[in-house]
């Protein structure tokens, strides 16, 4: 009798092997999910996400902050570039300073708006601050930015209590756009498709989890393939050669 | 024994039954089945073969079929039985008469000698399933049955058992008293391995003996078999 291999525990049994084997074996799939998300990708890009510019500025802030109590006297000294950093980005974004560097520059942009397109950028190590303006005009982009960077000294020495901005970096009109990248949208669509590719072909394996030969019945069960009989129906006829092939009468 | 005789007019390749006018690598593969199969169970007396599958559909009727005619050729004789008594298909194979089979006989409706037929055409002796019975499960646990195949191992050199699938039906297992050694047919790319594990476990809990897996249905071209130039 054989030695059989039977896995007794109920639960999923996984052959890493078997499972690189059977992607292995299904290479042209994998390629093909990969191809057919990077171009989905490429064209998604090109028809729905606009042409985007970038305009933008730098400054260097103050870094020190006094706030005094209601009894006129300074309760806490504030050394911290991270909270100071906050604080200019806020005001920058404010209301009081889009809403006016928008009537500066003649559009009429709502501020939730005018909020999405500006964007500030900050460092804990430095005192300097980076302000961005997205528009799919250029020209409004840089025009916006201008407007801040002229605007925001202004309105964060009003808030802030010896607090100063001074422009490193001028607005510049971007001559090529910033979005959207091809290339990043093309290589994450093709990331997509062979991690969804890769998923699905494992997913199937472990499910169905057919037979597919005899090695495979041999090694995984300790049982030898003692016959193998092909297809009937498909066996090709055409190549056939001279064989024994005598059916005769046997023995009652 | 005297059996009836049946021509076996008509039988052959729309049934899958292996004839004259079969490929040539389908009749090598049942020629090296028979071959291993003769080596694994050496010594002389009856040998009694079950063949059986996880599933319905994975060719163990036809392989049962074949391997007897296969033998047959070989001078031995041969008795095929149709032991799936819920879904019987030896009958219809060989165009022979369905009943009365084996459900006959172990109801005492009928005697051994009214249920087996000689199929000329094919040389081999055949049992149908018979009536299909309320619950074949507990006919086979009859105490005929041990009488039957006692008989049989008198008369023929190989006993081909159809058995129905293990995991549908308790039937296989319970007969493998009577086995000497279980073939189990897998179709390839289509059988999966939770019903060869479940088999597997039945099978072993009825200390059965196998002889191997027969694999059915791979695809096998001149690549793959050499073969003699006329």
């Amino acid at each position: 009798m054989h030695d059989w291999k039977i896995n007794d525990t109920d639960g999923l049994q996984i052959d890493f092997r078997r499972l690189a084997m059977a992607l292995l074996h299904r290479w042209y799939v994998i390629i093909a999910a990969v191809v057919f998300c990077a171009v989905l990708a490429y064209m998604y890009t090109g028809l729905f996400i606009p042409t985007t510019y970038r305009a933008g500025f730098s400054a260097y802030v103050n870094s020190k902050m006094d706030i005094s109590d209601s009894d006129g006297t300074t309760t806490s000294e504030l050394n911290s570039s991270i909270m100071l950093m906050r604080v200019y980005s806020e005001i920058i974004k404010s209301r009081a300073v889009l809403t006016k560097a928008a009537e500066e520059c003649s559009v009429s942009y709502s501020y939730g708006r005018l909020s999405d397109m500006v964007e500030v950028a900050t460092s804990n190590s430095t005192p300097v601050i980076r302000v961005y303006v997205e528009s799919t005009d250029p020209e409004i982009a840089t025009n916006l930015a201008v407007a801040i960077s002229q605007i925001a000294p202004q309105n964060v020495s009003q808030v802030v209590q010896g607090g100063t901005m001074s422009v490193i970096d001028a607005p510049v009109q971007p001559t090529s756009p910033y979005a959207p990248n091809y290339m990043k949208n093309s290589s994450t669509g093709a990331i997509i498709g062979l991690v969804a590719s890769v998923l699905i072909l494992v997913a199937m394996e472990l499910i169905f989890d057919k037979v597919t030969g005899t090695a495979e019945l041999e090694s995984r069960y300790g049982i030898i393939v003692i016959g193998r009989i092909p297809d009937m129906d498909t066996v090709d006829k055409k190549h056939e050669k001279y064989g024994y092939t005598s059916i005769g009468g046997g023995r009652k | 024994m005297n059996t009836p005789k049946a021509s076996g007019t008509g039988v052959g390749r729309k049934n899958h039954l292996l004839t004259e006018k079969t490929s040539f690598y389908v009749q090598e593969a049942y020629k090296a089945l028979r071959t291993n199969i003769m080596f694994s169970m050496p010594g002389g007396g009856c040998k009694c073969i079950g063949l059986t599958s996880p599933t319905p559909g994975d060719g163990k009727s036809t392989t049962a079929a074949n391997l007897a005619i296969s033998l047959a050729q070989i001078g031995k004789r041969v008795l095929l039985v149709d032991c799936d008594m819920r879904l019987p298909t030896v009958a219809s194979k060989f165009r022979v008469a369905a009943t009365p089979g084996l459900s006959d006989f172990l109801v005492g409706q009928a005697r051994i000698e009214d249920t087996v037929r000689f199929v000329e055409s094919m040389g081999i002796g055949v049992m149908p399933a018979g009536n299909i019975p309320p619950d074949p499960t507990s006919l086979l646990e009859a105490k005929q049955l041990e009488h039957l195949f006692t008989a049989f191992r008198q008369i023929y050199d190989y006993v081909i058992v159809d058995l129905p699938p293990v995991t549908a039906v308790p039937d296989a297992a319970i007969l493998s008293k009577y086995i000497d050694g279980y073939l189990l047919a897998i179709r390839e790319k289509k059988t999966n391995h939770r019903s060869v594990t479940e088999m597997l476990k039945q099978l072993r809990l009825a200390n059965a003996n196998i002889l191997g897996f027969v694999a059915v249905g791979g695809a096998v071209g001149p690549k793959k078999y050499y073969h003699y130039k006329k």
